[in-house]
């Protein structure tokens, strides 16, 4: 395993074009370090010295570095209550404390408590890439792959509502999560690409599989009720 | 690229101390390896059972998934530091005894670490708010009724206030 140490935003992004089949951005590091974590990569481009780890308020935006840890954004005052929400879900005390937001999306989990929550509010990131800086929505970064380095993540302020988990056990990967906000809903399903549309009945468009969180017909019938239960 | 060895400075348990690490070293085993500080124990090794929990700028982290390199400039605690100048226990340790909060005794540094920055917060939470914060660490042995028990009777005390009857 290598271990480059870039000095500038520029520089990663560099790193990572030049060698795309090898490297990974490494920042809180809880998916990178672990064995049989997500991200493959021999060669770690650690980002920690570029900054993007504030959460700051601008135009009745709210900026979320993409290095912000999620027991910051538990803690934050500025960001909306079922987002903190989805974050705790997301992983334990101490794990909350490396874990970043943007290493949370950058994996494409299709189990994302905050994915879910922040495609329901929304969210827009900006990311770095070759090209230059670009802005997209959470979503649709969120369908394909990206060599881009994640800066920020951007929320209206006040945004209300709300993220609801369904899983075999407290402990186990979720199989449902469900989130909605002012009339956006998202459904992120283990073994399901994550879903977000303004219709509740999202279910329709959506594959499901057997595995060990549940089976399809469950998953199924999870998601056809779990936004008419809520309301 | 650049080296794959570093020079690491950093304050542990109240003292300076530096070290050469290659840049891949966990600081479990920096720790455990180079400081003999052995009540990081090396457990799941995923950040999955917070058995090598260490305090880092007073936050708790599973130091598994942490870089030794990442140590650089920061203040860390294990649980060594816990203990008085004369090797006296602290409160939280001591409960950990008076509550049978330990078996096999392999969790219970963890345990404790996290619990510290609990503590330390000064704030009053409820039963449901400590396992859920306690929620990273694994116990095989104790059901964890009397860790959680130990936990609330020092934050009680520590409050200045009687712990209520369950």
């Amino acid at each position: 395993m290598i271990i480059h140490h870039p000095r500038t935003a520029a520089e990663a992004v560099q790193i990572r074009y030049a060698s795309p089949d090898t490297t990974v951005y490494f920042a809180g590091g809880t998916d990178d370090l672990r064995l049989g974590g997500a991200a493959e990569g021999k060669e770690l481009i650690d980002i920690n010295a570029l900054g993007f780890d504030t959460i700051e308020e601008k135009n009745d935006k709210i900026y979320i570095g993409a290095r912000v840890t999620l027991q910051q954004l538990v803690e934050s005052d500025l960001i909306p209550t079922f987002i903190k929400e989805a974050a705790k879900f997301c992983a334990s005390f101490a794990k909350r404390n490396s874990a970043t937001v943007g290493g949370n999306l950058a994996l494409r989990r299709d189990d994302s408590y905050l994915a879910a929550a922040l495609c329901a509010a929304e969210a827009r990131l900006i990311a770095l890439g070759k090209k230059g800086e670009k802005e997209e929505n959470v979503y649709d970064y969120l369908k394909g792959a990206c060599k881009c380095l994640l800066e920020y993540i951007v929320i209206d302020k006040n945004r209300d509502g709300w993220v609801k988990r369904f899983g075999n056990t407290t402990a186990s990967h979720a199989t449902l999560i469900a989130a909605e906000s002012s009339g956006v809903y998202a459904l992120s399903v283990k073994g399901s690409a994550l879903t977000c549309g303004n219709t509740p009945d999202l279910y329709k468009t959506m594959e499901f599989c057997d595995d060990l969180a549940g089976s399809a017909e469950y998953k199924k019938y999870l998601a056809k009720t779990v936004f008419s239960l809520r309301r | 690229m650049g080296n794959q060895y570093k020079l690491v400075k950093y304050n542990l348990n109240g003292k300076d101390v530096e070290q050469i690490v290659d840049v891949r070293a966990s600081l479990t085993d920096m720790l455990r390896n180079d400081f003999r500080m052995t009540s990081v124990k090396k457990g799941c090794e995923v950040g999955e059972c917070g058995a090598c929990t260490v305090i880092i700028n007073g936050e708790a982290f599973n130091s598994c998934i942490y870089l030794a390199v990442w140590a650089d400039g920061k203040k860390i605690r294990t649980l060594e530091s816990l203990l008085g100048p004369n090797g006296e226990l602290s409160d939280i340790q001591q409960a950990f005894i008076d509550e049978a909060a330990i078996q096999c005794g392999f969790c219970t540094p963890g345990f404790i670490m996290s619990s510290w920055e609990i503590l330390e917060s000064g704030k009053e939470y409820t039963d449901a708010e400590l396992r859920k914060l306690l929620s990273g660490h694994l116990c095989r042995c104790t059901g964890y009724e009397n860790i959680i028990r130990a936990v609330k009777k020092t934050m009680y005390k520590r409050l200045g206030k009687e712990m209520p009857e369950a």
